[in-house]
């Protein structure tokens, strides 16, 4: 019953040189996630889960091995090749948001709008009708004039989302996304993601410390020291809504 | 990626900060609006220099006597070699269109109990040709005015405005000059000052004859004005009147001229290509501030570059290209140098309407100049700019991501 993957990884290594010597952050790794999947990626500080992520995300090149995404062979892209794969088929959210601070939440999720290479190229009206689209579905549909400052943590981290995904992308990969949130945010935050892959039908890949927040995806992959050392399913993974109801509103933290 | 949207972004930018935009263009603001000042003073001073010297009379060659031994001295201790002879002689070469002998003294003008000092020159009714300077009112003297040695005055606008009360019309007038009464036959148009600030219109134009023979008892000329047919022919008609001046005051072959001639046509070149020179001088010490501006907007951009790091990391990570990262960075770098650019001209335009003002000293904004100015500030701004934005383009993404 498993189609063709959409990530699929064949030994990848990544080794950094510093200066004398030389850190292996990913030694071999080899898996592959089917589309729709939603896996989080765990493991200690240091054992290669971001450097894996952002293996999978093109934002850096493996040092060995082979990457096909949607059967493409991205390993020996150009960079130029590359920005193009990130613009259409990824969407990324951050720890720390990453939002550009000068501009509204609107100018945000608008940004991949920009550099796509779509033809014809979509007008300044399409690309904020879009963004307004991807604003609502985070349910901000109210804070597009909003600058970030002037924001919840939760909220710059919906618009982040609503970025992530205006270019309909096939995979959305989150680094630790709910890190600088408190409980019930991040939960709010989780509900958007599990509502992204379930009613999108997009692959979503998160790397995270808390176990509370991987019992919400469908597989957790265990790294250590840059290998795989665990790839479970999860049987029956929780809802994100429904946790987010039982859950008294006025507690926090 | 849309070239609009790269504007907008750009734009965004400077105006997020504002005064650090301001300082930054400064630079070019001064290098351009001095480069528009300097070029108008220039080519403003090259103007009025050409159209004084035109105003003298085109394809003009002056004749002057000149002192050499041998030659008859008068008392006044000017040479008096040159007489209307000697023009008439002229007049009959190839290639000449007309000939102006003249004969000038400061004399004292008196009409009715107004008295006034003017240049009262003798010359002939060719002279409004030569100089391309006809009466406004009235007429010019005739040829047969000298063959009776008329009393007979054309008067410039300045004597015309000082000797006669407002209202009155001089012509038909009489007015004394040392004693002899003269009628006014014409006032001539206003003239302006020549290259040297002279006043060229406080003089009165009487028939040579009348001049030689009644007013200043001499024989000779002090000049005469020689008008070609065509400037191509005004060396070859120099050289004829060479020729002929010393043959008819036989000056043996190693002797030197009794007389020189001034070719206004090689004045003219001269002067241009001198203006041309202090034109280039000052717009290129200008141009040096242009210069320094730009690396004022290099430097800045360099600081933006490593201030925006991260920026440029969200952008790459949602598909921004090199290109894409390069083409923002140099849009603002130009965007800005633009700016300043047209900062500069506006501040341009108003010193030199400044200094036509004070100095009185005229000034030409040129649209040539406004071209070069723009085009030298986007020049300035590709080149300053491409650094930085290449510097920016080439950040690995994952380190401008992480970067604090
Ligand atoms: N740019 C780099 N240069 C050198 N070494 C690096 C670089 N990036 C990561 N590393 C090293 O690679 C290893 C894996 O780093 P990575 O960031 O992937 O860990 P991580 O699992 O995401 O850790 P954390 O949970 O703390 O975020 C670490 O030992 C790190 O020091
Ligand atoms: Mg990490």
């Amino acid at each position: 019953m498993e189609s063709v993957p959409v990530i699929q990884l064949e030994d990848i290594s990544k080794t950094y040189l510093m200066g004398a010597g030389h850190v292996n952050a990913l030694r071999g790794i080899t898996i592959s996630v089917a589309p729709g999947e939603m896996a989080a990626i765990m493991g200690p500080s240091g054992s290669g889960k971001s450097t894996l992520l952002n293996v999978i995300g093109c934002l850096d090149r493996p040092t060995g091995g082979r990457y096909f995404l949607d059967g493409v062979n991205v390993s020996e892209m150009s960079k130029e090749q590359l920005a193009r794969v990130r613009n259409k088929k990824i969407g990324f959210v951050f720890q720390g948001f990453n939002l550009l601070s000068r501009v509204t939440a609107a100018a945000n999720v608008q940004l991949p709008l920009l550099y796509t290479d779509e033809k014809p190229q979509p007008n300044k009206k399409e690309i904020e009708r879009r963004a307004m689209e991807a604003l609502s579905w985070v349910g901000l549909k109210e804070y597009g004039h909003h600058l970030p400052t002037q924001l919840s943590g939760g909220q710059q981290q919906r618009v982040a989302i609503a970025r992530a995904l205006v270019n309909s992308p096939s995979i959305i990969l989150a680094d630790e996304p709910t890190g600088a949130l408190d409980t019930r945010t991040g939960m709010e935050v989780m509900d958007v993601i599990q509502r992204l892959n379930l009613q999108k039908n997009i692959t979503v890949i998160i790397v995270t410390h808390e176990f509370n927040i991987a019992q919400y995806c469908q597989r957790i992959i265990r790294v250590r020291d840059g290998r795989i050392q665990e790839d479970l399913r999860v049987d029956r993974p929780r809802v994100a809504a429904e946790d987010l109801k039982e859950m008294p509103v006025e507690v926090e933290e | 990626m849309r070239l609009a949207g790269n504007l907008g972004i750009a734009l965004n930018g400077l105006r997020s900060n504002k005064l650090r935009s301001l300082l930054t263009v400064l630079g070019i603001v001064i290098g351009v609006a001095a480069v528009i000042v300097m070029i108008a003073v220039g080519q403003g001073a090259r103007a009025k220099i050409t159209s004084q010297i035109e105003s003298m009379g085109s394809n003009l060659l002056m004749v002057f006597p000149e002192f050499s031994r041998g030659a008859v001295r008068g008392a006044g201790g000017s040479v008096n070699t040159l007489t209307r002879d000697d023009a008439e002689a002229i007049a009959m070469l190839p290639y000449v269109e007309r000939v102006a002998p003249e004969l000038s003294g400061n004399a004292t003008l008196r009409y009715e109990s107004q008295t006034w000092t003017a240049q009262v020159s003798g010359t002939t009714p060719d002279m409004q040709y030569v100089k391309n300077w006809a009466p406004q009112n009235g007429s010019f003297f005739s040829d047969r005015d000298i063959s009776d040695n008329a009393l007979v005055a054309v008067i410039g606008r300045t004597v015309a405005d000082n000797l006669f009360p407002p209202g009155v019309n001089p012509v038909g007038r009489n007015i004394g000059i040392n004693r002899l009464n003269f009628t006014v036959v014409g006032v001539l148009s206003a003239k302006g000052a020549s290259i040297g600030g002279q006043e060229q219109d406080n003089v009165v134009y009487i028939p040579i004859s009348t001049a030689q023979v009644r007013l200043f008892g001499v024989n000779n000329v002090r000049l005469i004005n020689v008008q070609a047919q065509s400037s191509e022919s005004m060396a070859f008609l120099q050289e004829a009147i060479t020729n002929l001046l010393r043959e008819r005051h036989r000056i043996p072959p190693n002797g030197a001229n009794d007389f020189n001639i001034r070719n206004l046509e090689a004045v003219l070149a001269t002067v241009e290509d001198t203006t041309r020179i202090m034109t280039l001088l000052l717009a290129s010490v200008a141009g040096v501030s242009l210069l320094v501006g730009g690396i004022g907007i290099m430097n800045i951009m360099l600081v933006s570059v490593t201030e925006r790091t991260r920026e440029i990391g969200i952008r790459m990570a949602v598909g921004a290209t090199e290109t894409a990262i390069l083409t923002q960075f140099l849009v603002e770098a130009v965007t800005l140098c633009l700016l300043g650019g047209i900062i500069g001209i506006m501040l341009g335009f108003l010193g030199s309407k400044l200094i036509s003002a004070l100095a009185g000293w005229p000034t030409a904004v040129t649209l040539s100049s406004v071209l070069l100015a723009v085009g030298f500030s986007a020049a300035v701004g590709i080149f300053f700019g491409y650094y930085p934005a290449k510097k920016a383009a080439g950040l690995n993404p994952i380190d401008a991501l992480r970067f604090e």
